[in-house]
């Protein structure tokens, strides 16, 4: 069995020592060797200034040992990282013109769509945004370029010079006609993905998108119009003509959905509301005392008490139907109620009665010069009509309750109003007394 | 003849006096791995070459000059056999085993000669723990120095080189 013991013996014991010749041998060659590269000054200066730079680095750079495998692994990333980054912002100006870089651009962008797909499909076409954004400002890039060598060109009046004119013209055209494609393409497919999530994604989300693709087909659709004014290229304006229409015909594709969701919106909204209504006491608790005194013609202030439990705050709106009774004393009264009440927003719990209670004493000369005095007591409530009474004379009243109840609430919070309302009524007796 | 080591080798006195000091540990580390004794004294003296003509990189903050001197010892022996990584490696010759430190009886030498025979079939890294451990009974910091690793890492490589080393041994033990 062999043990850690074993081993360490087994180890030691093959230490083997150097011979007497081979050491005078390596000494000789070690003094040949050092006798023909003594330490110079400039090697000690170099040491001296290497130790310095070391001391110096030491004050803002902690001095740590590391895996040389994993300092290599990290300075490497850190290469591909800082070369990728340079070639990125290198190639992200880069114009059709510089073939390369332009072709390095667009990958660039397809790895950036195809990471912003990751989350979600609305970054997607924010990313497509961007780029057809890119694509207008490259375009104009060009335009302007154009415009200011050609007419160099054109001044200078030489053969040769209006013929490369003429050569790199048709290569602007082949340039601005790609630029214009993928400017379309990319406008086109963010509003397609807009379409595509209106079933999937939350309102706001929609609305957010439709209001970019909204904002970004303006823009670019305004600054190639400005572009196309600028140039003198006559034969680009058509192909750039196209993308202005496309902006602005995705333009009004998002306007339209952005339209939707908005009513999506209110839609949901109103239901909301709908259904907080549905399930509220809606009752309407209430007391009125109606005291009238009359005599003749009268006009009367009726005070109006009203406690009204208010949980809500929507605007609504009762309309009480019009109440028409008889006093023994002959008074029909019109009661209309008309109830507002106004708040912030909740649920809307109302208990509002109206409950009218009226006593009148009436007095009303009749043809035959009999004083007549009534006395009638009339207990009412909303909605029922009690039996006329028998009376001698008539009186028809028409009331009118204006109620204006200012609620200031907060959500499921009861909140008990009192409000004195001050009604004019108006009241026409017409004595029609028959004994 | 104990030799004091020089701090640095600012001169050739200072490479002379190097040699004389680490001369019987560099050959002796060097022969345990190469177990040749002609080509052992080949490297050793080109370490202590390259020791003088690498002298400025040398840093005394950094660890001492013995462990930088076997620093460039274990290097030399990694491109010794990146060189001959197809060449069979000879056996140990009788010369080692017949030193006096070696013990006269037969079973135990055969059986360090089993322990070493099987001590080649481990990793190269392996082989040069074991051996800056055991062969010239470096210090755990002194290896960790010399092999650029942290203490903790040397020891949990070294216990792990041992016990596949015993492993292996009474597996295949006759």
């Amino acid at each position: 069995m062999t043990t850690d013991k074993d081993i360490a013996q087994a180890l030691k014991t093959q230490k083997a020592t150097p011979s007497k010749e081979w050491q005078d041998a390596t000494i000789r060659c070690l003094r040949a060797v050092s006798s023909e590269n003594p330490v110079t000054e400039s090697a000690g200066m170099r040491t001296s200034l290497g130790d310095a730079k070391a001391s110096l680095a030491s004050y803002f750079i902690p001095p740590f040992t590391m895996n040389p495998v994993a300092l290599k692994t990290i300075g490497s990333l850190a290469a591909v990282c800082v070369i990728t980054a340079g070639t990125h912002v290198v190639a992200d100006s880069a114009t059709p013109e510089n073939t390369f870089l332009y072709a390095l651009d667009r990958g660039f962008e397809r790895a950036e769509i195809a990471l912003a797909s990751i989350g979600g499909r609305a970054s997607a076409a924010q990313r497509h945004l961007i780029h057809a954004d890119e694509r207008a400002t490259e375009i104009d890039v060009l335009l302007r370029g154009e415009a200011s060598a050609s007419l160099s060109l054109r001044e200078l009046f030489i053969e040769t010079a209006h013929a490369q004119s003429v050569s790199a013209n048709a290569q602007l055209n082949t340039h601005v006609a790609l630029l214009v494609d993928d400017c379309r393409d990319s406008l086109t497919k963010a509003v397609d993905i807009l379409e595509e999530i209106a079933d999937s994604a939350s309102t706001k989300a929609r609305a957010e998108l439709a209001t970019a693709i909204e904002m970004t087909s303006k823009s670019v659709s305004q600054r190639l119009e400005a572009s196309v004014q600028i140039t003198t290229e006559t034969d680009v304006r058509p192909v750039v003509r196209k993308a202005i229409d496309t902006a602005k015909d995705v333009e009004r594709k998002a306007r339209r959905i952005q339209a939707r969701v908005e009513g999506e919106v209110e839609a949901g909204v109103e239901a909301e509301a709908r259904s907080e209504n549905d399930g509220a006491d809606t009752s309407v608790k209430g007391t009125t005392t109606i005291n009238s005194n009359t005599k003749g013609d009268t006009r009367s202030i009726i005070d109006v008490d009203t406690e009204t439990a208010v949980e809500t705050s929507a605007e609504v709106e009762i309309d009480v139907p019009a109440i028409e009774f008889d006093t023994n004393g002959g008074l029909d009264l019109n009661v209309g109620t008309r109830s507002k009440r106004r708040g912030g927003g909740g649920s809307t719990t109302t208990h509002t009665g109206t409950e009218a209670k009226s006593e009148t004493n009436a007095s009303a000369t009749t043809e035959s010069g009999e004083e007549d005095q009534r006395h009638s007591e009339d207990e009412e409530n909303t909605g029922r009509n009690e039996d006329p009474q028998e009376t001698d004379g008539s009186i028809d009243a028409e009331v009118r309750v204006d109620v204006e109840v200012e609620v200031e609430s907060s959500t499921e919070i009861d909140i008990d109003t009192r409000s004195n309302i001050e009604s004019q009524i108006d009241t026409n007796i017409q004595s029609d007394t028959s004994l | 003849m104990a030799q004091t080591l020089p701090e640095t080798i600012a001169s050739p006195e200072d490479l002379e006096q190097l040699f004389l000091a680490l001369n019987a540990d560099i050959f002796g580390y060097i022969m345990a791995r190469v177990r040749i004794r002609a080509v052992a004294e080949d490297i050793a003296q080109d370490v202590f070459i390259k020791a003088w003509e690498k002298r400025h990189q040398f840093n005394p903050q950094k660890g001492s000059l013995k462990n930088w001197v076997y620093a460039i010892a274990l290097n030399a022996v990694r491109d010794y056999f990146r060189r001959n990584t197809l060449r069979e490696t000879v056996e140990l010759p009788d010369d080692v085993c017949s030193d006096e430190d070696i013990v006269d009886e037969m079973d135990t030498k055969d059986a360090h000669r089993f322990i070493l025979q099987h001590m080649k079939a481990l990793p190269p890294k392996e082989q040069e723990l074991l051996t800056l451990r055991y062969t010239q009974e470096l210090s755990l910091q002194e290896i960790g120095e010399v092999m650029g690793m942290r203490y903790s890492a040397v020891k949990v490589a070294l216990h792990r080189a041992t016990k596949k080393l015993r492993d292996r041994c009474n597996r295949f033990r006759p």
